[in-house]
């Protein structure tokens, strides 16, 4: 797992005047799964593209098991693509398009065909080979555009979006099917998208980007409950943020001041008294209970752990959302803050009624504004 | 002038896709009704000016000349007996060699023009398409004699090589197979390109990228995705020319001495100056037989449909 796979260094690439990616650098190793994750525009394809060979940086350089592969048309890079729309060759049949690569590297004929079926075997189409790609479902076409690619046993599989086209149910059975199929076969994955939860759910590691840059990289857990940037906190997953000056800092924790609010956060090395940060609280982190009817705080007091974070405020709204339910509520500062509850935390719960939520600091996330 | 251009260019896609149409009434016929109704037009015209006069020129080709050229109305099938001569299967089999070499000419010069139109950027393809099409807008016949003006021995060629000193005799360019062929070529490009610019024109080029990712080198990826995929383009083109190039008559006439009279001159021939509509008949006729054939036999081969040959 320590080998290193694919290294982009200082890769930018400018279209004219737009610069699709910025000084971006990467590391991936031998059999990992690394996600690039982001947004629409914000550089993914262009990033894939070129280290199949498709583009060519404007700056930087991109090495391939160790060796620059800077000059190398695609069909001499030891890399396959899975592209977002299959690109089947529609006049070949199924095997015919699976043995293709084999056939471009002269492999004698009849071991073509037996790796090739074998390859449908792998994605479950045995039988389908004699058929057209036009004859065959999404998630069937899918299914060849991979073993098309994993047949060649490239170094490194690309992968655009590939479950991009199928629908919520074929999607998460794919994502499963692919994540073993790469587990068995070592082979490197390079996936893009643009679905968080596809990303959190098959990574090794995911690389958050927006606008030609890599905003985070590191494992699910950590782009998860860490995001360094607001723009990660917001876009992976849903969040609530809070945007305050750091007052205190000690060693168990920062305290944050909104013009309204007090909250208690974890220690974070970067940030100095001062600074004004956000603050990131999950939905799924915050408890939720009704507030004493007294409205008296000292109600309150020895219910959470000390230096927990208390808001009170009003319910909004109450969703239903199968698992779970989804309430909305209005704190003192007139601020809506997102939860997540199990449905029978909530049962008892009405609109409009005074709430008290908390949460420990070590479930939010602090990151410089 | 534009709007010219736009609707010539409409004109030329509209006639191109008419032919596989043809081409799948001749192989299929369809399936549904209301397409018949929708056709009713264009059978009673078809009707009037091609079944008509081919069913006269079919009955002439049965019949006895009389002394003065008259029809005599004896049935005979001496007609196409007399095709028959050597002297007659030679002009057959060297039309036939003419209009060969005048397609593989065509498509070989075709294909990468034609490629090249769908490579250009969208916004010159339009003027290039424009320089493709305006030579229609001139007659054929004084478009072939501007090929007399440079291919004589007091022509544009031979007058610019004598001037650099390179030649010191005028080459004989006129009158010779090769001047019907650039002729014939240059007549006819236009009905090669413009199919083979459309279908090229579609190709995903995703695919492309596919075959190049899978390991295949350029000249790979024309043999086995570009070529296979562009069929439809070349099968059309290939018929567009061949068809015309075979039953041509004035570029050989003006172009060619009397040692290159192919079919087309011989039945021109027979109706103007011989006077021989019997003969002439026959020939049509037994040319037209050859040329659907040959024709279902083609598209049969690469497996179309009419469909395919569309889109
Ligand atoms: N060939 C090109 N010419 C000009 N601009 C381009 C080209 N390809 C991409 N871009 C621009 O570069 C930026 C990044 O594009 P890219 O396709 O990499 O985005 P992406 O992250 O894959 O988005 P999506 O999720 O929508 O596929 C966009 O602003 C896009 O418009
Ligand atoms: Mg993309």
């Amino acid at each position: 797992m320590d080998a290193i796979m694919i290294q982009l260094a200082g890769v930018t690439k400018a279209f004219g005047e737009t610069v699709a990616v910025r000084n971006l650098n990467l590391t991936v190793f031998r059999g990992e799964f690394l996600t690039l994750l982001g947004p629409s525009g914000c550089g993914k394809t262009t990033t894939l593209r070129m280290i199949a060979g498709f583009e060519k940086p404007t700056e930087g350089e991109i090495l391939l098991d160790g060796q620059p592969v800077e000059g190398l048309p695609p069909y001499r890079r030891d890399v396959n693509t899975v592209f977002q729309h299959y690109a089947l060759f529609p006049h070949m049949t199924v095997l015919e398009n699976v043995a293709f690569g084999l056939a471009m590297k002269h492999v004698p004929r009849e071991e073509a065909r037996r790796r090739a079926l074998e390859a449908l075997e792998m994605v479950q189409l045995a039988g389908f080979e004699g058929r057209r790609p036009r004859q065959l479902s999404g998630g069937q076409q899918q299914r060849v555009a991979v073993a098309r690619a994993i047949v060649n046993r490239p170094k490194v599989l690309l992968l655009d979006e590939p479950l991009g086209a199928l629908d919520l149910k074929l999607r998460k059975q794919m994502q499963v099917e692919l994540k073993h199929l790469q587990q068995r076969l070592g082979i490197t994955f390079i996936y893009v998208t643009h679905d968080q939860e596809e990303a959190l759910t098959m990574s090794d590691r995911i690389a958050v980007m927006s606008g030609g840059v890599i905003e985070q990289l590191g494992t699910s857990e950590e782009i998860y409950h860490r995001p360094r940037t607001r723009f990660v906190a917001d876009f992976i997953g849903e969040t609530n943020l809070f945007t305050g000056q750091v007052v205190a800092l000690s060693a168990s924790g920062l305290t944050v001041e909104t013009p309204a609010l007090r909250l208690t956060v974890p220690a974070t090395p970067e940030v100095s008294a001062g600074a004004l940060v956000h603050v990131s609280v999950r939905p799924e982190a915050i408890r939720v209970r009704p507030e004493d009817a007294s409205g008296s705080h000292g109600a309150l007091v020895g219910a959470g752990t000390v230096g927990s974070n208390r808001l009170s405020g009003r319910l909004l709204e109450k969703t239903f959302i199968g698992a779970a339910t989804r309430l909305v509520v209005e704190v003192d500062a007139g601020q809506l803050v997102t939860v997540q509850t199990h449905n029978g935390d909530s049962h008892s719960l009405r609109q409009g009624s005074p709430v008290t939520l908390t949460w420990e600091p070590e479930d939010s996330a602090v990151m410089v504004a | 002038m534009t709007a010219g251009v736009g609707s010539g260019l409409t004109r030329a896609r509209a006639s191109l896709r008419r032919l596989p149409f043809l081409s799948r009434l001749m192989t299929r016929g369809s399936e549904n009704g209301r397409a018949y109704l929708l056709l009713a037009p264009t059978v009673f015209w078809l009707g009037l000016f091609l079944l008509v006069p081919l069913v006269l020129v079919a009955i002439t080709s049965l019949t006895v000349r009389g002394a003065y050229g008259e029809t005599v109305y004896r049935w005979t099938l001496a007609n196409y007996a007399r095709f028959f001569e050597p002297l007659y299967v030679q002009i057959l089999w060297r039309s036939l060699v003419v209009a060969f070499w005048t397609t593989a000419i065509c498509l070989a010069v075709g294909y990468p023009f034609a490629y090249f139109l769908a490579q250009v950027p969208r916004r010159h393809r339009g003027t290039l398409l424009m320089l493709v099409i305006v030579p229609f807008w001139t007659n054929f016949l004084i478009r072939t004699y501007a090929w007399v003006v440079i291919l004589r021995t007091t022509g544009v060629i031979n007058t610019v090589l004598q001037a650099l000193g390179l030649i010191s005799e005028p080459l004989s360019l006129l009158y010779t197979p090769g001047a019907v062929l650039v002729g014939m070529v240059y007549g006819f490009l236009p009905f090669m390109v413009l199919p083979l610019y459309t279908s090229i024109e579609k190709l995903d080029h995703s695919l492309l990228e596919a075959s190049s990712d899978l390991g295949a080198p350029p000249w790979r990826t024309f043999l086995r995705v570009t070529l296979p995929m562009t069929m439809p383009g070349v099968v059309a083109g290939t018929i567009l020319v061949f068809i015309p190039a075979l039953g041509m008559f004035v570029v050989p006439d003006l172009l060619g001495g009397a040692r290159t009279m192919l079919i087309g001159n011989l039945i021109q021939n027979q109706f103007l100056t011989a006077r021989n509509w019997q003969f002439g008949s026959a020939a049509s006729i037994i040319l037209m037989a050859l040329v659907t054939v040959g024709l279902m036999a083609y598209a049969r081969s690469f497996g179309f449909e009419g469909e395919e040959l569309v889109g």
